[in-house]
């Protein structure tokens, strides 16, 4: 039972990381329509730049500002290449799908050749929370209950904000449909344009909790990491918001399960082993695809 | 500088998809406070002239004026600021969202009298009080194209574009929008009903234009149109 409950907080912790990506990269392909393969590694060079400041200050405040501001940044850097491929006609969406694993190849290249030699990083432990915290019998890291309870709290803000707020209609008036959305004047470039912020902000948020998670970043991060965050939205269904929050949160936690029960590296197969039997039998998609 | 009665002009307009010409330099005005009728079989360019003057289909030549202003090449979401809108055919909606969103989003440009504006929405359409709280996507066809008709005037538009407003839709409903429409154009509202229902359109309508293949065949008062059997005959199909 220890085991348990100690494994299902680490798998929240990750769950709510992959359903920050998914929920990213749905509002990418809903709002902007585009498919955000290079997402994941915006989220792993704005980890790379938490790990930069953090050679400089400790101020942990700097760092986060740092995070979040190159994820901004970047993404919207990316709003004219994918807007170009998106307005022109008779190109269809995997344009932009080759386009941003283009991306993904030059952002992962430039790390690995540019950034601490191409090694991995390693987050200090003052960053990560390496201390355990005891509640009982059951043990887990200061990093891991930072990043169940940031994660909650970023998946609940985003909730609000796409279910309770004008701006969040006006996202969901455009995914679904995007003629009556122009027809009411909603203002399809200006909106989609801060899509782009708003995901950026997204990556940030998860560049801080994974680095809090597991403490260590990679330039082969991202890769693992997409094809994650790919494989929960079409489990999930391509472009179900509500979906994606379920099955991010399951895969973090059939994760961790198989880490705590079975062995760590069995995770992944076990991981695209469902996804392949959900595709089979559900090809839209446990919730449907929306797209 | 347009005169001032005229709120909507258009100057040989021109619309192409490709190879293919659907609007061809066709001109026409909306007078303040009128309701004309832009009558045509399918395929005649009506919606693609409604797109054009919304900027939501390029217009390849020709200039539109709303309100003495150009617009021909405005960006949709500046036109429907201006206060122009279009009730599209086949009553598109946010199906998945309840009603009160639905109007909501129709006030995008007009948020400021919101509770006024819904209030003669209901007005008009007492079905979408009683429903505000359901998704919109269970609504029946003709309540759709309440709500899609709703939802425009939520913006408080001076221009109101229809097209197709009977497709699709029960007799007994097609009489009821039809009387809405007409309701509207008394309360001073300008209207531009494309409509394939020649019978329909000309007797809710004071002036008509009649398209056929893209081309504006002829144009006059209604009530001279509807008694003339040459041009019933040769236009529109005899009905």
């Amino acid at each position: 039972m220890e085991i348990f409950i100690a494994q299902l907080i680490s798998g929240l912790a990750l769950g709510s990381i992959y359903v920050l990506l998914v929920t990213g990269f749905n509002l990418m392909l809903l709002v902007a329509k585009i498919i955000q393969f290079a997402y994941p590694q915006i989220v792993v060079i704005s980890m790379y730049t938490c790990w930069g400041v953090l050679q400089l200050t400790d101020n942990k405040f700097l760092v986060i500002l740092a995070g979040i501001s190159i994820s901004i940044i970047l993404s919207i850097l990316s709003e004219p290449i994918f807007r170009k491929i998106t307005s022109t006609q008779g190109v269809d969406i995997n344009v932009s799908f080759i386009a941003s694993m283009g991306m993904a190849m030059i952002i992962m290249d430039i790390m690995s050749h540019s950034i601490n030699y191409g090694f991995p990083v390693a987050f200090p432990s003052e960053w990560v929370g390496g201390n355990l915290l005891r509640f009982g019998l059951i043990t887990v890291s200061e990093g891991q209950l930072y990043a169940l309870i940031g994660g909650i709290i970023a998946v609940l803000l985003f909730s609000f904000l796409l279910y309770r707020t004008n701006q969040g209609r006006f996202f969901r008036a455009i995914a679904e449909n995007r003629f009556a959305a122009c027809l009411v004047g909603i203002p399809i470039v200006k909106t989609s344009i801060f899509s782009y912020f708003i995901v950026g902000v997204l990556g940030g948020f998860s560049a801080i909790l994974f680095s809090m998670l597991i403490g260590s970043a990679s330039p082969w991060l991202g890769e693992f990491v997409a094809l994650k965050m790919l494989a929960v939205s079409i489990v999930a269904g391509l472009g179900n918001l509500r979906g994606g929050l379920v099955c991010g949160l399951l895969l973090g936690i059939i994760e961790a399960m198989a880490v705590g029960y079975i062995s760590g590296s069995w995770s992944n197969v076990i991981a695209f082993v469902v996804m392949l039997v959900v595709i089979l039998i559900k090809p839209q998609g446990l919730f449907g695809s929306k797209i | 500088m347009k005169k001032k009665n005229n709120i909507l002009e258009i100057e040989h307009l021109s619309v192409t998809y490709g190879p293919i010409k659907a609007v061809k330099k066709v001109n026409l005005e909306v007078n303040q406070g009128e309701c004309v009728a832009l009558i045509g079989a399918n395929g005649a360019g009506k919606t693609s002239l409604l797109k054009a003057i919304l900027g939501i289909q390029k217009a390849e030549t020709g200039n539109i004026f709303f309100l003495g202003k150009d617009i021909t090449r405005k960006a949709t979401d500046k036109i429907v600021s201006s206060g122009l809108c279009l009730i599209p055919e086949g009553h598109i909606i946010f199906s998945s969202m309840t009603l009160l969103e639905n109007l909501q989003l129709g006030a995008y440009h007009n948020p400021t009298d919101f509770d006024e504006n819904l209030k003669r929405v209901f007005n008009y359409f007492p079905i979408l009080r009683e429903r505000s709280g359901q998704i919109a996507g269970t609504l029946s066809g003709g309540e759709q194209q309440m709500l899609s008709m709703g939802r425009a005037l939520m913006s408080k538009p001076k221009l109101i574009l229809v097209d197709e407003p009977s497709l699709g839709l029960a007799p007994k409903i097609v009489t009821d929008i039809f009387d809405i429409i007409l309701e509207l154009n008394r309360e001073g509202y300008s209207i531009l009903l494309a409509e394939q229902n020649a019978k329909k359109a000309l007797e809710s309508s004071n002036r008509c234009y009649v398209m056929k293949t893209g081309e504006m065949a002829i144009s006059g008062f209604s009530r001279e149109i509807i008694d003339d059997p040459k041009i019933r005959q040769a236009y529109l199909g005899g009905s």
